[in-house]
C-alpha cells in the first residue's frame, strides 16, 4: 500500500519538478526574446532613416513635388519652377515621414506573405512551431513558446517605444529646422528686395518705357533661351537668387547678379515696348528735342550721338536705337538722306548710356515731330515732360525772320529750313511742364535748357549775317553762351525768346553749332573775315544738359 | 510622370537632407539621455 503512495508521492513531486522547469524555461526564454526582440525593433531606426533620406536623394520628380510651372501658367503665376523651400520641401518632409514610419511599422508589426517578414511573423511563426509535434512534448514546447511569444511582445513593445520616441524626437527636430530654414529664406527674400529697392532710391535709379514713356516699376524680363515674359523676377517663392525657366534656363533675380543684362519690356500690357538693356543701372535723363518743323532736330540728334560714341561708357541702350544710327556717319555725310520724323510714326526714344563709374547715365532723347509743338493740346499729351531733366532747344537760324530776310535779300543759297518761330513752340512746352509738374527752382522751371543755333556753318561759310563767334569773342562756356545769347537777341532780333527763357527757366546754355562737327569740331575759317573759329561740338549742348548740377553755368 | 528635377531643386533635397542627418543625430542624443535617466531611476528604486 505504502508503495503506491511513495509512486504517487514521488510521480507528483516529478510533476510538479517538471512544471516548475517548464516554466523557469518558458520564463528564461520570455526574457530572452523580450531583449532580442527590443534590440532588435530598435534597430530599424536606421531603416526608417535610411527610407525617409531616400525620398530627397532621388533627383528625379514622381509628380508630388509639383514644381513645374503649369501649361498655359495662370494669371499672375510666371512660367518658373517653384522653389524648393517654398512648397516642395513641406511635400517631401511629409513623404520622409510617411515613408520611414511605415518602414519601421513594416518591419515590426507586417503579418503580409508579400517581403521580409516582420518582427511579428517571426514571433507568431516560433510560437505556431510546436503544434507539429502532437503529443506532450508539443504542450511542453507550446508552453515554453507561449513565454516567449509573451516576452517577445514585451520586448516588441519596449523596442517600439524607444524607436517612437527616436523617430519623434526627430522628426520634431526636423519639423523645426526646415521651419527655421524656409523662414529665413523668406526673410533673406525680402532683406534682398528692400536692399536692391533701397539702393534704386538712394541712387536715385528709375526706368521709364522709351515707347510710352511710363515709369516702369518692375520690368517684364525675357527669357534668353525661350523667350518666355517674367513679369516678377524678383527674389520670391520662384527662386531666392536665381529662378528656373520652363525651359531650364537660369535666370537671375537680382540686378547684381546680372538681371539687367535680360532683354526687359515694359509692365504696362497695353505697351509692352523693349526697354534698355542695362535699365536700373544708371539713373536715366530725359532729354526732349524741341523746336518746329523741319528746324533740323534729327540732323541734330544724330550729329550729337556720332560725337559721343568716341566717349569712354557710351553704348547704345536697345537695338532699336542702335539699328537706327547704324548708318550715321554716312547719313550725315549727305544731310539730304536724314528722312523727316513723321507725325504718325511712333514715338520712341533713342536710348544710350554716356559716363563711366558714378557718373554713368541713361539718356533717352526724345526726338518728337515738330507737329506735336503746334498746338497745345498735342503738347499735353506728351509724357515724357513729366520726366524731362533737361531740354534740348533746336533754334534753326534761318526760321528767325530778322537773319532770313538779310540772307534772301542778298540771294544767299540757304539748305532747307523750318518756318516755324522757335517762341510759340517755347511757350507751349513750359505749359506743358508746368502741367506736368516737374519741380521748380527759384520760381522758375526746374529743367535745364540748352538752345542749339544750328546750321552755323552757313553763317560762318557765307552771307551777309555774322557767326554768333564772330561778333563777340569767347573762348570759356560761359562766355560762348554768353556770346550765342547776344546774337540771338542783337542780330536775330530774338531778344524777347531770350529773355523769355531767362524768365521762365532755371537755367538756360546756348551753343552755336553745325551738324558737320560730329566727327570733329576744328576751326573753320570764316568766308566773310578770314577768322578761324570753332563752332561748338554737336555734343557740347546735351553734355551741358547731364553735367551735375554742382557745376551750374 | 518621371523628370529630371531642376538643379536647384536637386540642391534645395540635399540641403534637407543634411537636415534629417542633423535631426537625428539630435534625436540619438536625446533618446540616450532619457535612457540613462531611466536606467539611473530603476537603479536608485533597486
Amino acid at each position: 500500500m505504502w508503495w503506491y503512495i511513495v509512486a504517487g508521492l514521488t510521480i507528483v513531486a516529478a510533476g510538479a519538478v517538471a512544471v516548475t522547469v517548464i516554466l523557469v524555461l518558458s520564463a528564461a526564454f520570455a526574457a530572452l526574446a523580450a531583449s532580442a526582440v527590443a534590440v532588435f525593433t530598435a534597430g530599424f531606426v536606421p531603416v526608417a532613416m535610411r527610407r525617409a533620406g531616400a525620398v530627397v536623394l532621388r533627383d528625379v520628380d514622381q509628380g508630388h513635388l509639383r514644381v513645374a510651372p503649369p501649361d498655359p501658367p495662370p494669371p499672375g503665376r510666371d512660367p518658373g519652377y517653384l522653389s524648393y523651400y517654398f512648397g516642395p520641401a513641406w511635400r517631401d518632409c511629409g513623404d520622409m515621414l510617411v515613408a520611414g514610419g511605415r518602414a519601421a511599422v513594416r518591419r515590426a508589426l507586417s503579418l503580409r506573405a508579400k517581403g521580409p517578414r516582420s518582427v511579428l511573423g517571426y514571433l507568431l511563426d516560433a510560437w505556431r512551431l510546436p503544434d507539429e509535434l502532437n503529443s506532450w512534448p508539443g504542450v511542453v514546447g507550446k508552453v515554453i513558446f507561449t513565454g516567449g511569444l509573451v516576452g517577445g511582445l514585451v520586448g516588441l513593445v519596449a523596442g517600439a517605444a524607444v524607436a517612437g520616441t527616436f523617430l519623434l524626437v526627430a522628426a520634431l527636430v526636423f519639423a523645426l529646422l526646415l521651419g527655421a530654414l524656409l523662414g529665413g529664406t523668406w526673410a533673406v527674400c525680402a532683406v534682398l528686395h528692400l536692399v536692391e529697392l533701397a539702393a534704386l532710391r538712394v541712387r536715385g535709379i528709375t526706368v521709364e518705357c522709351p515707347s510710352c514713356q511710363r515709369r516702369v516699376g518692375v520690368p517684364v524680363y525675357e527669357c534668353p533661351q525661350c523667350q518666355e515674359l517674367h513679369h516678377r523676377l524678383l527674389p520670391g517663392s520662384l527662386g531666392v537668387l536665381a529662378r528656373t525657366c520652363r525651359c531650364r534656363a537660369e535666370l537671375p533675380t537680382l540686378l547684381l547678379r546680372g538681371r539687367s543684362r535680360l532683354r526687359a519690356h515694359c509692365s504696362h500690357p497695353d505697351c509692352r515696348g523693349v526697354l534698355p538693356i542695362g535699365g536700373l543701372t544708371a539713373p536715366t535723363h530725359h532729354v526732349p528735342v524741341v523746336a518746329g518743323k523741319v528746324a533740323g532736330k534729327t540732323v541734330h540728334m544724330l550729329a550729337a550721338i556720332a560725337d559721343l560714341r568716341d566717349d569712354d561708357g557710351f553704348a547704345f541702350g536697345d537695338d532699336h536705337t542702335r539699328d537706327s544710327f547704324v548708318n550715321v556717319a554716312e547719313q550725315l555725310q549727305d544731310l539730304r538722306t536724314v528722312p523727316s520724323t513723321l507725325p504718325t510714326a511712333p514715338l520712341r526714344a533713342a536710348t544710350f548710356f554716356v559716363g563711366v563709374g558714378s557718373r554713368r547715365r541713361l539718356v533717352y532723347l526724345y526726338d518728337a515731330a515738330g507737329e506735336y509743338y503746334q498746338s497745345s493740346d498735342k503738347v499735353s499729351g506728351l509724357r515724357f515732360l513729366g520726366s524731362t531733366a533737361g531740354m534740348l532747344l533746336v533754334v534753326d537760324p534761318f526760321s528767325l525772320p530778322s537773319v532770313l530776310s538779310r540772307m534772301t535779300a542778298e540771294e544767299i543759297e540757304l539748305p532747307q529750313h523750318s518756318t516755324s518761330p522757335p517762341d510759340d513752340v517755347v511757350s507751349r512746352i513750359a505749359d506743358g511742364l508746368r502741367e506736368r509738374d516737374v519741380g521748380r527752382r527759384r520760381d522758375r522751371i526746374g529743367v535745364r535748357v540748352a538752345v542749339v543755333v544750328t546750321k552755323c556753318d552757313v553763317l560762318l561759310d557765307r552771307g551777309p549775317v555774322p557767326h554768333p563767334y564772330e561778333v563777340r569773342d569767347a573762348t570759356g562756356r560761359s562766355e560762348r553762351s554768353a556770346a550765342v545769347a547776344a546774337w540771338l537777341a542783337d542780330t536775330a532780333g530774338e531778344g524777347g525768346l531770350v529773355r523769355q527763357l531767362a524768365n521762365q527757366y532755371a537755367e538756360v546754355g546756348y551753343f552755336a553749332v553745325s551738324a558737320f562737327d560730329a566727327f570733329g569740331a576744328g576751326p573753320r575759317r570764316s568766308g566773310r573775315t578770314g577768322r578761324e573759329l570753332s563752332n561748338d561740338p554737336p555734343s557740347a549742348p546735351l553734355r551741358w544738359l547731364l553735367r551735375p548740377r554742382a557745376g551750374a553755368l | 510622370m518621371t523628370k529630371v528635377l531642376p538643379p536647384s531643386v536637386v540642391r534645395g533635397r540635399r540641403v534637407v537632407f543634411a537636415l534629417l542627418v542633423l535631426s537625428a543625430l539630435v534625436s540619438a542624443v536625446v533618446v540616450a539621455a532619457l535612457l540613462a535617466a531611466a536606467v539611473v531611476a530603476l537603479g536608485s528604486l533597486v
